[in-house]
């Protein structure tokens, strides 16, 4: 990020913790595609993940004048919105164990088709996972949380975690084996 | 196209992908999020007037601090309830391990501010406004406990139990599952021994654990009390209602779907995962036969797994004699196979030399005893039919029938 941006985004900040609604929606147009990324990668499904995209943005306008500066805004917005979308799933009891998943297969509705790997195809594969499998992976893999903050996060054991994890790689070894 | 030596070459690859990834959010998606917050939008501005003005108010001790203040104290009341991210002492080590770059900054914005927040509360709490004692009981009870405000709840649709039950580091309840099904058994447990009571009954004295045998729906507070504290945890108790419900569309097609709306499953035909996070699926099932739909709910604490099992009847219809007369005498003058509901069909007529005499992918058009259907009058005798084709929804058969020519 050059001066001048890193310095509209100070100013935006302090105009949106004044209350001012256009400084907040203009933060909204910058980063709103980086955070439904990461709800879509989190959420089951396009509504729900637009559910978190709103309630993290609310939440986002609600703290924003706690914001220190000492960090960069965008991994400090990046952390609600996971929390957001783990929040989401924490609603629901999470199943750790979808043993009727046919391991072998990849879901008929989407079979990789052979190319290139880009980033579409990489999410895709990750939201096939059960959503167990999904939500350790993207919190440890992607997002870098520890198997303790995890299991804290999710009220589950930090074992559980960690074979969740561990079947979740499993699971992409099989559908990507075309791959290696 | 990349080859991958293991997973982890992956994992580098998707975190690249990731980090920065943006999808566009539905267009509408922004509707909502300005409508909430514009309505809080005049309290964030009396806030920061709050900020600015405070050193004024500490050395002059203004009473129209307080007015202000009960703004600041609605304000609070949604910090405390929405999620943003709380530093946790204990949690701080390995968050810090985890995150080398990123994230460690992030926390100590949350710390500091998390700090000022403390800070400004026991201000308000403490300080300038206590000529006015009735303000300062309502901003330390809302400050301090989950109580929401109205404003709150138009976007946090449930209380955090974790902020109540980990917000005291060294006296806390847990359970050992929150949303639990009936006929379930939940041991709730606590830091130290005391009393637990539901709906002010007390359930058991003394004791640090508690077991609450889940036998009707519902939402169920149980308070612990100690001589000196007390604290609450609440468990929601459901149960799992629901079945596939079968309807054929006009296509042929059939759907399935759950008989709750609010489901949705992984659904498996016969065996196979057909489709992942759907509330139903639309099918095209044409194999003759049994076909087992299978849904495994994801989104209830409850869910089981629902199986519906469909049977195909047979569609398509084959027969085929054995016998033909050449003649006009209106019975069996041309040979033909009788089939109906078929995909493809071929018939391939040979002499006893192996010879092709007569061939159609028409089921309607018979052999009248001469090659092709043209040429010369084939010899009364034996002759081999072949024939190939498929009913739907069956699989391709292939069948040599043996016929035999009669001439009067």
């Amino acid at each position: 990020m050059s001066p001048s941006e890193s310095h509209d985004e100070i100013s935006l900040i302090k105009a949106c913790s004044n209350g001012d609604h256009n400084a907040f929606k203009k933060i909204y147009d910058i980063h709103s595609g980086n955070m439904y990324s990461i709800c879509l990668r989190y959420m089951t499904n396009e509504d729900e993940a637009k559910d978190a995209l709103q309630e993290g943005f609310i939440k986002v306008f609600n703290g924003i004048s706690k914001f220190q500066f000492t960090g960069s805004f965008e991994g400090w917005m990046k952390r609600i919105f996971v929390n957001t979308s783990i929040e989401q799933i924490r609603k629901r009891k999470l199943h750790f164990d979808v043993s009727e998943l046919n391991t072998n297969e990849l879901p008929l509705t989407s079979r990789i088709e052979t190319g290139t790997m880009d980033a579409e195809k990489m999410m895709r594969l990750v939201q096939q996972l059960p959503l167990g499998y999904r939500t350790v992976f993207n919190m440890f893999v992607i997002d870098g949380y520890s198997h303790k903050e995890i299991s804290d996060y999710l009220n589950i054991n930090e074992n559980t975690s960690k074979s969740q994890l561990f079947k979740a790689r499993k699971q992409l070894q099989i559908w990507l084996k075309d791959w290696f | 196209m990349p080859k991958f030596n293991d997973i982890s070459d992956f994992e580098q690859l998707l975190k690249e992908q990731m980090s920065g990834h943006s999808t566009p959010p539905p267009t509408d998606a922004w509707t909502a999020i300005s409508s909430s917050t514009a309505q809080v939008g005049g309290i964030i501005n009396s806030l920061s007037t709050y900020f600015n003005a405070s050193v004024t108010l500490v050395k002059t001790g203004l009473i129209a601090g307080s007015i202000i203040a009960l703004g600041t104290v609605s304000y609070f009341s949604i910090i405390n309830s929405t999620d943003i991210p709380n530093n946790k002492q204990e949690n701080n080590d390995s968050i810090q391990k985890a995150n080398s770059n990123d994230s460690q900054p992030t926390f100590e914005t949350i710390e500091s501010s998390d700090n000022e927040r403390k800070s400004l509360t026991q201000n308000i709490a403490s300080g300038r406004i206590d000529s006015k004692t009735n303000h300062t009981s309502a901003v330390s009870s809302l400050v301090t406990s989950d109580t929401s405000s109205p404003a709150t709840k138009k976007y946090t649709t449930q209380p955090s139990k974790i902020v109540e039950n980990k917000g005291g580091n060294e006296f806390r309840i847990t359970a050992t599952n929150y949303n639990p099904c009936v006929g379930e058994t939940v041991v709730l447990k606590s830091s130290e021994k005391g009393n637990w009571f539901l709906n002010e009954i007390k359930v058991a004295s003394n004791t640090a654990a508690y077991n609450v045998q889940c036998r009707a729906t519902g939402s169920y507070v149980y308070h612990f009390k100690t001589a000196d504290r007390t604290i609450h945890t609440t468990l929601n108790i459901s149960e799992f209602n629901g079945n596939i419900v079968k309807e054929q569309l006009e296509d042929g097609h059939y759907s399935f779907s759950l008989s709750n709306q609010n489901l949705i499953a992984n659904w498996y035909i016969n065996g196979k995962l057909y489709s992942t996070n759907a509330p139903f699926i639309h099918v095209a099932l044409e194999t003759v036969g049994k076909h087992e739909i299978k849904a495994a709910i994801i989104n209830h604490p409850c869910a089981k797994t629902l199986t519906f099992d469909v049977q195909l009847a047979p569609i398509g219809h084959f027969e085929a004699i054995n016998i033909f007369t050449v003649g006009n005498d209106g019975l069996n003058d041309t040979y033909r196979v009788k089939i109906s509901g078929y995909d493809n069909f071929s018939i391939q007529i040979f002499n006893s030399n192996s010879n092709l005499v007569f061939s159609t992918l028409d089921p309607e058009e018979g052999w009248d005893g001469r090659i092709n259907n043209t040429g010369i009058e084939c010899p009364q005798g034996e002759y081999f039919a072949r024939v190939s084709y498929k009913l739907k929804g069956e699989l391709p058969q292939l069948k040599n029938i043996k016929l035999t020519l009669l001439r009067p």
